[in-house]
């Protein structure tokens, strides 16, 4: 009976090291990886095969199994990370099945009939032979597993993992490269993933390609489902449970051969209610609390913790002949402006004028044709939008985009590696100490320091926009562009935003808004571009535009400017 | 050289085969954008439900299609009404969309199994060289021929008709077809109605050329699913164009690999054509 029950223990152990990786990849990161079972094979079969043909001693041949997982992990995502989220579905199921058959099929994985004879593991001359002892080993190993995955996503690679997922052009604009969360996830995830491979067959003794195929993908993505996505003890929860359960029920004799094919119809029901009617699991993902940060700011000692951006440029932004063209559609024809420091511009112009894309081209979202930015002697074009937010250009998006499952205290954080280091590395502290009180007083003025424990998604749309003025004041970015601010405010918010604007206006900070609200520019701009079919029509102040009747007659009527 | 000929041929019968497959998905993808990978459960389910209707209760070919037809649509329809209306309700997430429909499949797939065994069964009718010397069997020259006829007025239907316009009106612009008096629920109902039947032809082909197991429903929705992400919005000429270039290949690898491995070739292959355009472009942005 105990020895029953410690192999319950083993399996438990190995299913939860697998779901808890999984939940990296597949939760945190937002991949749609399908092929778990993959990973774990060629751990089992790279650490199997040390084991027997080498006599690799026991904690080493999971490193191998691994490592060896790890970079076919690597491997494997590096083609995978720019694709949506179905064509990474489709492309893991694909290769899930490719390692199968090559599990069947190559004469070093022994075929069909898979390897014998992986021995027990000894451990400083103590003998793991018998269940028991087995079982301490597999807990211990599951628990390191996870805790070292825990401890990852406590870093920065937490929030900057979950940002590239939520909506990765944002993230960029915060001077986060997508790639490297992202193939730090797919890499830990298969690692771990190979790392239980190896421990399983140590328990085991034997493997073959039944235990790695399609379907011990879809009983970890259960498993992980129940226990909560993006929780990483929430998905071993869930392993825990799914084996444990049946172990339990088996006690109950059978006898019908139809009994077999019970298990699946009970997984797939069990997994298609809880998709349906709670679908963050039993342990949901959870957010960073903000009382983490409280500790206080350890006593300055003369250097400031801000560390500026290695490269940061500062002065005009120089546009020089941009075109750009969709299609046959000429979209800008030669576009020349300056943007200079301490004045706000106002970029204005009809639907399809061609705003948003000279936006998108000075914000790096977009390449141009032909023409160059440039910021004090420094080339933007061809960079990608992460970089320039690392050099301290900050833009806003229509719509007030935000991280869904972030709250604002998360947002904050974010902003707040921005600041120091002008990106959020994988492996830095989360939160420095005294972060909560630096957060809590920037946000004071804003009204929003007592929201700090509000999700994003449950904020009013003048609050988000309040929150991204708020986070780009304590940014302090060097350039800051705004793609229509004040669309969808009422006029008392929007001569609210058109004063917080106004205040981020310095001698060293330019400015630029794309609008169409035109109350809100008149109320917020210095200078007013105005853009109309590809080329700029008339550039002057608020007061010379809206007195050219010329120029404003071609492009919004001849009815009576307000 | 008649080698290769007649791996060619196999190659065009394996990829009509995929382009029915493909093409049935694509109807459904196209104004839902619903990863659909039950549709798999519905090609499966309808193989089974035309194997019992002609062999084990006897009733004529026809019939016994019409049979699986009904069981396909009715199929198709419970499950966008009873999993993904409601997911739509609560605004699910693709994943989580792509987890139901995924649990779908693998609950036919038990179902099927616990009622008709692990075991392949199929048609009594032989599979035999479709004429003296020929190069394809009598089952691989309907499946070419059933993909044409099935494939080309359809493909003109969705161009022309008012409801292919309807379909991508719908997948490209919800709000803006809602705007001008689309009814989208009844779109995608008709969607799913339509992508079911399609199926049929597709699941019985396959059983007569190849038996039906159980599992044979995750192998279909890959290839279903594998086309249309290929053709992107290019059309379901395009999924079939798809299909057939992806069938040619894999019969063709039959010359370079032994048979064994052609599983394991085709889901490489699988992989690449989806790989490929992302590593295309990045190349090209190398290059620029």
């Amino acid at each position: 009976m105990i020895d029953y029950l410690a192999q319950i223990i083993s399996f438990a152990s190995v299913f939860a090291m697998l779901a808890a990786s999984y939940s990296l990849v597949m939760g945190t990161a937002g991949a749609f990886s399908s092929m778990q079972a993959a990973f774990f094979g060629i751990g089992a079969y790279a650490a199997s095969i040390s084991a027997i043909s080498f006599q690799t001693p026991f904690p080493f041949d999971l490193l191998i199994g691994g490592t060896t997982a790890a970079l076919i992990g690597t491997l494997v995502s590096l083609p995978l990370w720019r694709l949506p989220g179905e064509a990474v579905l489709v492309a893991t199921i694909a290769l899930q099945l490719v390692f199968s058959s090559v599990f069947v099929n190559a004469t070093v994985t022994g075929g069909r009939s898979g390897l014998y004879g992986i021995p027990r593991p000894q451990l400083f001359g103590m003998p793991f032979a018998t269940a028991l002892p087995f079982s301490i080993l597999a807990i211990a190993v599951a628990l390191v597993v996870i805790l070292l995955l825990h401890l990852y996503l406590r870093r920065s690679a937490g929030l900057s993992t979950r940002a590239v997922r939520d909506d990765s052009s944002l993230a960029q604009s915060f001077g986060i490269a997508p790639a490297a969360p992202r193939l730090a996830a797919w890499t830990l995830s298969a690692g771990f993933a190979g790392v239980a491979g190896g421990l399983y067959a140590r328990f085991v003794g034997y493997i073959d390609p039944g235990s790695f195929s399609l379907h011990q993908t879809l009983l970890i993505l259960t498993m992980l489902v129940i226990g909560g996505l993006g929780n990483v003890w929430g998905a071993a929860f869930g392993a825990v449970l799914l084996v444990a359960v049946p172990e339990l029920l088996s006690f109950v004799p059978s006898t019908s051969s139809a009994a077999d094919q019970l298990e699946p119809v009970i997984y797939s029901v069990v997994l298609l209610l809880v998709v349906m009617f709670r679908p963050q699991g039993i342990f949901p993902e959870r957010n960073v609390p903000s009382r983490r940060g409280r500790r206080p700011a350890p006593p300055a000692t003369g250097s400031a913790p801000v560390e500026r951006p290695i490269s940061a440029p500062s002065g005009t932004v120089v546009v020089s002949g941009i075109t750009k063209s969709f299609g046959g559609l000429s979209v800008l024809k030669g576009i020349d402006l300056e943007l200079r420091p301490n004045e706000v511009t106002a970029i204005l112009g009809p639907n399809g004028a061609g705003k948003t894309t000279l936006f998108n081209i000075i914000a790096g979202a977009e390449r141009p044709d032909a023409g160059t930015v440039e910021w004090g002697g420094q080339l933007l074009t061809g960079r990608p939008p992460h970089e320039l937010a690392r050099m301290g250009l900050a833009r806003s998006f229509q719509d007030a985009r935000m991280f869904p499952t972030f709250t604002v205290y998360e947002y904050m954080v974010v902003t707040a590696h921005t600041r120091r280091t002008g990106t959020m590395r994988l492996l830095s502290r989360m939160v420095p100490d005294g972060l909560t009180a630096e957060i809590t007083q920037a946000l004071e003025p804003y009204g929003l320091a007592d929201q700090l424990d509000t999700r994003l998604s449950d904020l009013s749309y003048g609050q988000h926009k309040t929150l991204i003025l708020a986070s780009l004041v304590y940014w302090g970015p060097t350039v800051v562009l705004f793609d229509e601010l004040a669309a969808g405010l009422d006029a008392k918010s929007a001569a609210d935003v058109a004063a917080h604007v106004r205040a981020l206006r310095s001698p060293e900070r330019v400015i630029c808004l794309v609008e169409h609200n035109l109350d809100f520019v008149w109320a917020a701009a210095d200078r007013v571009v105005l853009l109309g079919e590809g080329l700029i029509v008339a550039d002057g102040t608020p007061e010379q535009i809206r007195q050219d009747p010329a120029a404003f007659a071609t492009y919004f009527g001849k009815a009576e400017i307000p | 050289m008649s080698a290769v000929l007649n791996a060619a041929m196999l190659g065009i019968a394996i990829g009509s085969l995929y382009a029915l497959l493909g093409v049935s998905f694509s109807v459904i993808y196209t104004p839902t954008k619903i990863f659909h990978f039950a549709h798999g459960a519905v090609i499966v389910a309808s193989g089974y439900a035309a194997y019992t209707f002609i062999e084990q209760m006897g009733l004529p070919l026809p019939i016994g299609v019409i049979g699986a037809v009904v069981v396909a649509v009715v199929l198709g329809v419970a499950i966008e009404l009873l999993v993904y209306r409601t997911l739509r309700r609560r605004s699910a997430s693709h994943l989580i969309v792509f987890i139901a429909s995924a649990s779908v499949l693998t609950l036919v797939a038990a179902l099927i199994t616990m009622a008709y065994g692990l075991a392949q069964v199929s048609f009594a009718a032989p599979v035999r060289p479709a004429f003296d010397g020929a190069p394809l069997t009598n089952a691989q020259l309907t499946t070419i021929v059933v993909a044409v006829v099935i494939i080309v007025p359809l493909a003109i239907f969705l161009k022309r008709s008012p409801w292919g316009i309807r379909f991508r009106a719908v997948g490209d612009a919800p709000e803006a077809a809602q705007r001008r008096g689309v009814n989208i629920p009844r779109v995608y109902l008709i969607s799913f109605v339509l992508g079911s039947a399609i199926a049929v032809p597709a699941a019985i082909l396959q059983g007569w050329a190849t038996g039906f197991r159980p599992e044979m429903g995750f192998h279909d929705a890959l290839i279903a699913t594998a086309t249309t992400l290929v053709a992107g919005s290019r059309g379901v000429l395009a999924v079939a164009a798809a299909g057939i270039g992806i069938g040619l290949v894999q019969g063709m690898s039959l010359l370079v690999f032994p048979s064994s491995w052609q599983d394991g070739v085709t889901y490489f292959l699988l992989f690449l054509v989806i790989v490929g355009p992302s590593l295309v472009r990045r190349r090209g942005l190398v290059h620029a």
